[in-house]
């Protein structure tokens, strides 16, 4: 057999050669089964021991030296190929985590704005008696302030009288209608300074709408300190608001009334040429001071509370509150 | 509430347009706009209840509306034209009752009841009173001027104190038991002894602040009227109000306790008025009673230091700016060395402490030109409350396991509860008052909401992955609400013990993330009344022994009455008990120096001998050098019975040296030993 001539063969051949397809075809030519090479080491049993040897030794180097260029070649089409069928406009592997709610969103920014400036989050509880949620707060019995609070009262002709035992929880259950009961139950274990904010779920007895709904999130904020004023309450808050919704809103404090505070104020934004509801404070009405026993005349502070859903619908463009509530993952999925 | 802006600036003489007007309101009083424009321009002011008895009239919106001008509003007088004969002659007044702090009557004799004239149906019409007859429609316009309810009685209609006398008594009184009246609406009210009336010796004429009866109602033959103006208790007022479900608005004023000195003044204005719109004779004299025990009106007087001021609103103002507010306000005081003494005006009821009248000097500056002056503050270092930052962590962690958050309402309808059969159970909070049938008790658990949110969105998806931080709520020993956290899988023809086996490997994910390790806790077997009534099949989960929740699959009731074809995996922790099983620290264990060695065992066992008892099994044969089980195939099939085919894979590792092959073996061969104890035939 001419190994030279086919060396050179085969060298010329892989030449032409331009795809794997037709390297595979060059090796089996080469080094497949029914090849030349393959032919001839059947063969070679049947030649002298010295044509045997000499022969068998060339064949091998032969063979060494295709298979190094099979290598080399099949190398260099594997690192091209690589490079030519990447194509990079191919959708990524889909790869998801769950979404966090808008509410949750919105939430974590208006506390983490307050945070800032010192304040704590507290939480307390969703059913309340009549004595934290209207009482106390100097929201009185058979007052007109009370329809302020459309509340959903508990059934509690089940109750077993003798679980309770103090004489502030003889009172009616109710589902809180406001965040507010947890400045005088805060108060009633702390004394000032000091600064919280409490996030919950607040009921209403009301009609549900695009922009009203029976169940939302309230957020309270207390400061009380030494040297709490008017015009203080006013730069924090505009800190905080700037923090939540931009530098550039515009804000409008004008008066209003609660009765656990005095004066009473209502803070709007400007969106889109309107004025939005956007929070109601005041200074803590002194009542309330008396009410957990705070030493008289000490103390000034403001409170205020805000509604989450309107932050969210700010934040997101939500043009329907009862969407939050609504569980539609196609809703979900978008924040 | 509804004002005419003509008939304000008719009063107050002042430039402002009604955008003006509504634009001055908003920042001084309450938020205002022009619902109508034009000559009869009408503004909406929505006054708050503290405002409702001195602003919510004309008189009292245009007195505010000088104030911000600076100007002292001036009541306009009013002298009655009286004829020569006097009341006393056709009428008395019995008050009996102390919930009525002032009642005065006038008597007009000869009028002509018909419709009045157009100006004054325009002022009704425009504030969203419907007229009805001169007289009426007059007692109503001198309403809207002073925000004093008035009422109007046919005075031929009472009946005589005596047959052969022409004179007749109003009566002020508490209704009678078994009493009741029929309103000017036909309607027959059964009073309660509560109820303050309007009688006449007979019968009860009026229900006192609310509404008239038919008995003294004023029709078209009516000639000789009775005019009250009269000063009820607002409580009074307000609980019957609301006993009879009859709001009117004349009950509605009288709620926010009206000043008793509006009563004689609107008298003599109604008088006048109807004299002018309906003819007639107004008799001499005011028939007048006061409340018989009533207290000494004791003045409100209001010391305020002139050191206060700034220190209350953070910015300092001249003493003649606050003198000059407080006067244009009504406001009067009396000059001492270093402070005021502050008396409010008479018609402002809602003032009552030094913060109240600094407040009404914010006010009427604009709390919107409040200077910014930050506090001045105590530097603490905030505290951060560990519970929210642990709950939040859960949530983050919960979003990855590609669970997406929803907020559910925390109440839940009737026929859900009922469907289940908890409605009898004493353990269910239920609201007094519901909306309605479908928001009716308290959620008890999450997975009410959940299965309808499953629902929802498999008609539109294959797979749901939710999960809530929320509260449930129950009634044991007292009211409960637990703050709990809770997911649902459910997927289209998913094997459920899949999806379980995925909820629970959360489970334990969440555990090991808080630094629980696998002897802290446990999952037993689902024996509690309370979750077999919702759930098929599931475990409870507990931590240091103590149950914090569940995982399960819901049961077949529930999966009905939501119509869901296939299996829904729940779980829900309660996250107090969680949190307080957390260790503080979590510490870092070394890293191996020595190489694992591992091995497959495979084996048959009965299905009723649990995982876990055979990975206890496994660990105590080998406690020191087996360091990780994991079952990796689980082979059931019929011809297999009750038995099932596991193979597990064991990974041996030593702390102190290279484990030979022998080392090994004798392990397994520990283990292997054990698990022939508990029938298993290895393969």
């Amino acid at each position: 057999m001419d190994f030279k001539q086919l060396l050179t063969q085969a060298q010329n051949d892989l030449k032409q050669v331009s795809c794997e397809a037709e390297l595979e075809s060059w090796r089996i030519k080469y080094l497949g089964r029914k090849s030349g090479l393959a032919s001839f080491f059947k063969t070679l049993k049947d030649l002298s021991d010295e044509l045997k040897k000499r022969q068998g030794q060339q064949a091998n180097e032969v063979r060494q030296q295709l298979q190094e260029w099979y290598q080399k070649a099949s190398q260099q089409f594997s690192n091209s190929s690589t490079v030519s069928i990447l194509d990079y406009t191919r959708p990524g592997k889909k790869i998801t985590q769950g979404h966090l709610h808008p509410l949750t969103l919105s939430l974590r920014k208006i506390i983490k704005s307050f945070e800032k400036l010192g304040f704590l989050v507290v939480e307390g509880p969703e059913i309340e008696t009549e004595y934290y949620h209207f009482d106390a707060l100097r929201i009185f019995p058979d007052h007109p302030a009370r329809d302020m609070w459309n509340t959903f009262w508990l059934d509690s002709k089940n109750k077993t009288p003798s679980a309770r035992k103090t004489k502030k929880d003889e009172e009616k259950l109710l589902l809180r209608a406001h965040t507010s009961p947890v400045q005088i139950r805060y108060m009633e274990q702390h004394i000032p300074p000091l600064r919280i904010i409490s996030p919950g779920r607040c009921f209403r007895y009301e009609a549900t709408d695009a922009t009203h709904n029976f169940q939302f999130y309230q957020v309270e904020g207390l400061m009380v300190d030494e040297h709490i004023t008017l015009a203080g309450f006013k730069s924090l808050i505009t800190m905080a608001l700037k923090s939540i919704l931009g530098d550039n809103i515009l804000l409008r404090f004008r008066p209003s009334y609660f009765p656990f505070v005095t004066p009473g104020i209502e803070v709007d934004v400007k969106i889109a040429g309107k004025w939005i509801e956007l929070l109601g404070a005041g200074m803590v009405h002194p009542d309330l001071f008396k009410v957990v026993g705070y030493e008289n005349n000490k103390w000034q502070g403001f409170a205020f509370g805000l509604g989450v859903e309107r932050f969210a619908m700010l934040n997101f463009k939500v043009d329907d509150i009862r969407l939050f509530y609504s569980s539609d993952v196609r809703f979900l999925e978008q924040f | 509430m509804k004002f005419s802006y003509q008939w304000l600036k008719d009063l107050g003489h002042f430039a402002f347009s009604p955008n003006q007007v509504a634009e001055l309101l908003t920042l001084h009083l309450a938020e205002s706009r022009v619902v109508k424009s034009g000559k009869f321009a009408v503004l909406e002011v929505d006054l708050l209840p503290n405002r409702v008895a001195d602003a919510g009239c004309h008189l009292g919106l245009t007195r505010e509306l000088l104030a911000y001008e600076g100007k002292k509003f001036v009541y306009p007088r009013i002298k009655v034209k009286e004829s020569s004969e006097a009341i006393d002659k056709y009428l008395a007044l019995n008050h009996q009752s102390n919930l009525c702090n002032y009642y005065s009557a006038r008597l007009i004799q000869g009028v002509q009841v018909k419709k009045s004239p157009s100006w004054l149906q325009q002022r009704l019409k425009d504030c969203g009173l419907r007229p009805i007859n001169n007289v009426v429609d007059a007692s109503n316009y001198i309403m809207l001027l002073t925000g004093q309810p008035l009422h109007v009685f046919d005075y031929d209609k009472l009946s005589p104190i005596l047959s052969d006398s022409p004179k007749r008594e109003i009566i002020i009184r508490l209704a009678h038991p078994h009493e009741a009246i029929t309103t000017l609406d036909g309607e027959i009210l059964e009073l309660s002894t509560s109820d303050l009336v309007i009688a006449d010796h007979k019968q009860p004429l009026a229900l006192a602040g609310i509404k008239g009866g038919q008995a003294a109602e004023i029709t078209q033959q009516t000639q000789n009227i009775v005019l009250e103006s009269a000063n009820f208790d607002g409580v009074t007022v307000r609980k019957t109000s609301r006993l009879h479900q009859l709001i009117t608005e004349a009950s509605w004023r009288f709620e926010h306790n009206l000043s008793p000195q509006l009563a004689p003044y609107s008298l003599e204005l109604l008088a006048q008025l109807i004299r002018e719109v309906s003819g007639g004779e107004i008799l001499a004299g005011v028939l007048e009673s006061k409340k018989r025990s009533s207290k000494k009106n004791q003045k409100n007087i209001i010391p305020i230091s002139w050191s206060r001021w700034s220190n209350f609103l953070g910015w300092s103002l001249s003493q003649s700016r606050i003198k000059q507010i407080l006067t244009n306000l009504g406001f009067s005081f009396i000059e001492r060395k270093n402070y005021l003494l502050i008396t409010p005006p008479e018609f402002r009821n809602d003032i009552i402490c030094a913060q109240d009248v600094m407040g009404e000097v914010a006010r009427l500056i604009g709390v919107n030109n409040i200077p910014l002056n930050a506090p001045l503050l105590t530097s603490v270092l905030p505290k951060e409350n560990e519970f929210w930052v642990f709950k939040e962590q859960f949530k983050d962690w919960l979003a990855a396991y590609q669970l997406e958050e929803v907020y559910n309402y925390s109440l839940i309808s009737k026929e859900v509860v009922e469907s289940v059969g908890l409605n009898n159970s004493s353990r269910v909070i239920k609201l007094a008052n519901p909306l309605s049938n479908l928001f009716y008790y308290l959620r008890p658990s999450l997975i009410f909401n959940f299965l309808e949110n499953v629902q929802h969105n498999l008609s539109f998806r294959n797979e749901v992955r939710l999960f809530e931080l929320g509260k449930i709520y129950q009634q044991g020993t007292d009211f409960s609400e637990d703050e709990v956290v809770g997911g649902v899988l459910s997927q289209r023809q998913a094997v459920s013990e899949d999806l379980f086996l995925e909820a629970k490997g959360i489970l334990e994910d969440l555990l090991k993330k808080f630094g629980f390790s696998r002897s802290d806790y446990s999952f037993a077997s689902l024996n509690d009344a309370w979750y077999s009534s919702l759930l098929k099949s599931g475990a409870i989960l507990m931590i240091n022994s103590k149950p914090v929740g569940v995982v399960g699959i819901s049961n077949s009731t529930l999966n009905n009455f939501f119509d869901l074809k296939n299996d829904v995996v729940f779980w829900e922790i309660k996250l107090a008990p969680w949190f307080t099983e957390i260790k503080a620290e979590k510490y870092y264990k070394p890293l191996p120096k020595y190489p694992a060695v591992s091995r497959d065992i495979s084996f048959i066992i009965s299905s009723d001998v649990l995982i876990d008892n055979i990975l206890n099994a496994m660990q105590s044969a080998s406690p020191e050098l087996l360091v990780d089980v994991d079952l990796f195939d689980v082979y059931r099939d019929e011809q297999m019975g009750n038995k099932q085919s596991l193979s597990f894979h064991l990974v041996f590792q030593s702390p102190h040296k290279t484990l030979t092959k022998s080392e090994v073996d004798q392990e397994l061969d520990k283990i292997i030993t054990k698990l022939k104890h508990l029938g298993a035939i290895i393969r």
